[in-house]
């Protein structure tokens, strides 16, 4: 376990304690049982999000897809269109497709991930706006139960959602998958030279980010009952603010998936305390804003030095007298 | 000798207009190790990315057995037996040495979920077969050059390996990483592999090489046996001359004023109470074993990073040097020991050149075009740089040549005082020598060179005076005349000679 795993669980951990502690009502089963059901979208985009910086790239339009699928989904699941089942396998299917789309974009066409799902998101957000100008449609009442569905006391969604992407998160960090994912991310050069194919690698984390990204927009749609066409935007920051409180690197090479769960939990916790206390939107902003540059600052403290110095490099004891580096018969 | 492994027939190769490669044709023998050998440039790493399937040929096949083996995957070769350790490292850093060990390695994993205690046992196993000692769970980045190259080595190798191609594997090793390493291929070959190895220096393959081919200029200058391979005869191929002396001869004029004045200078825990003195038209090396202080304080008189206390004069004047604008506003130049941090690759030649002069080629913010093209081209045909064009990106030249055109925008400055490390570390022969002779011009009109040297022959060769480091203290300075190498290496080893070599 690394400093990036470790530190983002810690700081959830004092979250949830201080939070306990002195926000009135934290504490309450009916409000643990909201933060947990409410992080759920979070959650899910966050741990696609994650995958795709580590490999040195971004996902601007997991929001967009989140929306999409809630826009899609009204339209599917009205009895006339199909159904729920429709309305699963075809919002998945739209995930899987975007994803695809992203893939061969950066991996094929060798775009910038940046432009390629900046684009994607356009698309997107023009093709949601479309299809539900204004909200509208409606989630039959047994989908809608899956939002609200019980196991024993927890509720179901966040409860198989949080087992589902543990299980991700322990199968990352075992798995063949995981060290060329943080192999890619690192150096793509370097893990192509070493036998890794990059392209493959890359294809897969956008295809999953964007299919969590539908799950997540399934279980919004679950949970407001309605074609919202703005729904989903706000994921798109949250998840990369997620990403990045739970020590993940833009750069890549660097991050691990419990750091994006412990930080979609955390920034749910703290969003959800601050209206508890009534604190209003716009100094929520501030906060998070203030909030992600000591993060960012926290864990990069690390790479402040000189890069070329000739101390580094050399293995921890060797103390005083590194190994001699000097030629001693000339180069011909 | 047995039976032929791999067989290259008539490869050429070309990037864009550029011919990397130009027929050429190579025979590998079963067991035998095939030393590959050339300048920068001459096409060595072309030759090694086509055989590993990097680069497909422009013309020509290659035989493996026999048979044509096309267009193959790092997966493929593999299964046939052949390694590849290629020139740039592939080790990433942040992961750990068992990690680097095990990328790309499927053959000991499970269909997704790593078996990482049969990873360890495997690399632990081939490890003791060729007396490696690595900790497996140490990240590779607090690894030495050497032992991050011995990473690569042990994962490529494997059992029944045919054929094992290195390329340039030594061009940043210390005497002991490239002795050790030879060791280690001699275990190989003895074991029936095929060693294909390419290197620009004769001497670290003496003992063991079978046969050498020469490279020159893309096209194949000749295949020597290895009774034939005298030094001689390989760099008579190499360069198609006689290389004759490569250091300039000593000045006639005595040094000049002193440039550089640096008095009890000290960085904590790099150097402490270091005195040296530049003159005007004079050359001089720092000397001293890796974290001794010799490139430490060389680094200072550039501010990166400055020094803590004590006194600098340039110029006459006294200054603070905190960092290169400091430096560079006394007319301090810099060229830094990793070669891909003094050009910007993505800039063409003529960018490259003209960085630190462009104020002086302009008039109200306005580069004028023609005066840079005059002062570019005169540059390239002085510095003889060989490229197609001014306007070439600096990635499609030699590293030899791009270090040149580094060196070149200083020499279009205004710098009274270059401080280099390690100026041809890497830099092939001929270009070793145009190194040294542009060094030896800029000194000579009256100007300073300061330069950090793990290479102790070409400090020696090269310097007026040399200052040697031990211990992060400056313990000996010797002037050309009367000068020793037993000497300098006595007062960079704190008198204890034996120790020099482990």
């Amino acid at each position: 376990m690394n400093k990036r795993t470790v530190v983002p669980l810690l700081l959830l951990l004092f979250a949830v304690v201080v939070c306990t502690l002195w926000v009135p009502e934290f504490g309450s089963p009916t409000n643990v049982r909201n933060v947990l059901v409410q992080s759920v979208p979070l959650l899910l985009t966050s741990v696609g999000q994650t995958l795709v910086i580590i490999t040195a790239g971004i996902d601007l339009s997991i929001g967009a897809v989140v929306t999409f699928s809630v826009v899609l989904a009204s339209w599917l699941m009205q009895p006339e269109y199909g159904g729920i089942w429709v309305g699963v396998l075809g919002c998945v299917a739209a995930g899987l497709a975007i994803g695809v789309a992203n893939a061969l974009m950066v991996v094929r066409l060798d775009l910038p991930p940046f432009l390629a799902t900046l684009a994607t998101m356009f698309l997107l957000d023009g093709l949601s706006l479309t299809l539900r100008p204004v909200m509208g449609g409606s989630i039959p009442t047994e989908f809608r139960s899956v939002a609200t569905a019980s196991l024993g006391p927890a509720p179901l969604a966040p409860v198989v959602t949080l087992a589902v992407l543990i299980a991700l998160a322990v199968h990352l960090s075992r798995s063949r998958f995981g060290l060329r994912l943080h192999a890619v991310g690192g150096d793509e050069r370097k893990a192509r030279l070493a036998g890794v194919s990059a392209g493959n690698v890359k294809f897969v984390v956008y295809v999953v980010a964007s299919v969590l990204a539908s799950i997540a927009g399934l279980f919004l749609a679950a949970r407001v009952g309605i074609g919202d066409p703005n729904v989903g935007g706000t994921y798109q920051f949250d998840s990369i603010t997620a990403s990045v409180l739970g020590g993940t690197s833009l750069a890549g090479g660097l991050g691990t998936l419990w750091g994006a769960i412990a930080g979609a939990l955390g920034l749910q916790i703290i969003g959800n305390s601050l209206n508890l206390l009534g604190v209003v939107a716009y100094w929520q902003w501030i906060l998070k804003g203030s909030l992600l540059v000591i993060a960012v600052a926290a864990y990069s403290a690390r790479r402040i030095t000189w890069p070329t110095n000739r101390l580094r490099g050399r293995a921890p004891g060797s103390g005083l007298l590194p190994r001699p580096r000097l030629r001693m018969h000339g180069r011909d | 000798m047995g039976t032929v492994l791999l067989e290259a027939r008539d490869l050429s190769k070309s990037f864009g207009g550029a011919t990397a490669l130009r027929g050429v044709s190579l025979e590998v023998q079963s067991g035998e190790f095939h030393a590959i050998l050339g300048e920068n440039g001459a096409g060595k790493s072309t030759l090694v990315k086509i055989i590993a399937g990097i680069h497909p040929p422009s013309h020509g096949q290659i035989l493996w057995r026999g048979q044509e083996l096309g267009p193959a995957s790092a997966g493929h070769l593999s299964s046939l037996g052949i390694g590849t350790v290629h020139q740039d490292s592939s080790i990433l850093p942040e992961l750990t040495v068992l990690e680097n060990f095990a990328l790309g390695h499927e053959a000991v994993a499970g269909p997704d979920w790593m078996d990482w205690a049969a990873v360890r046992s495997s690399l632990e196993e081939r490890a003791a077969q060729l007396g490696v000692g690595l900790d497996p769970s140490a990240p590779a980045r607090t690894l030495s050059v050497g032992d991050r190259k011995l990473v690569e080595l042990l994962r490529v190798i494997h059992e029944g390996q045919q054929l094992l191609v290195l390329d340039e594997p030594t061009a940043s090793f210390t005497p002991e990483e490239t002795l050790n390493l030879m060791r280690i291929l001699e275990e190989i070959k003895r074991t029936g592999c095929a060693i294909l190895f390419i290197t620009h220096r004769l001497h670290e393959i003496e003992g063991i090489v079978d046969r050498v081919t020469v490279l020159k200029d893309g096209e194949k200058a000749g295949t020597l046996s290895r009774s034939e391979a005298t030094h001689s005869s390989i760099i008579a191929l190499m360069l198609g001359r006689d290389i004759g002396e490569i250091y300039p001869p000593a000045p006639s004029a005595p040094p000049g004023d002193a440039l550089l004045s640096v008095v009890n200078l000290e960085r904590r825990g790099a150097f402490r109470g270091v005195n040296l003195t530049v003159h005007a038209g004079e050359i001089v090396s720092l000397v001293g074993l890796a974290g001794h202080g010799s490139f430490e304080a060389a680094r200072a008189v550039y501010g990166v990073p400055s020094a803590d206390s004590g006194d600098m004069v340039i110029g006459g004047r006294r200054l603070r040097i905190d960092g290169p604008i400091a430096a560079l506003r006394a007319g301090v130049g810099f060229l830094s020991e990793d070669r891909g941090v003094n050009v910007l690759r993505q800039l063409s030649v003529r960018d490259n050149l003209g960085l630190a002069s462009l104020s002086h080629w302009s008039r109200l913010g306005w580069v004028d075009g023609r005066h840079e093209d005059a002062e570019v081209r005169r540059l390239i045909g002085s510095l003889s740089v060989r490229c197609r064009s001014a306007r070439d990106p600096m990635d499609s030249l030699s590293g030899g040549n791009q270090q040149k055109v580094a060196l070149g925008r200083w020499l279009a400055a205004d710098t009274r005082l270059l401080v280099l490390l390690d100026p041809t570390a890497g830099v092939d022969v001929g270009a070793r020598a145009d190194i040294y002779g542009l060094l030896r011009a800029f000194a000579d009109s009256g100007r300073g060179v300061l330069i950090a040297s793990s290479d102790l022959g070409e400090a020696l060769g090269l310097s007026d005076t040399v200052y040697a480091f031990y211990r992060g203290q400056q313990t000996g300075a010797f002037p050309r005349a009367g000068r020793r190498e037993a000497d300098v290496l006595a007062a960079m080893t704190g008198q204890a000679i034996g120790s020099v070599v482990h």
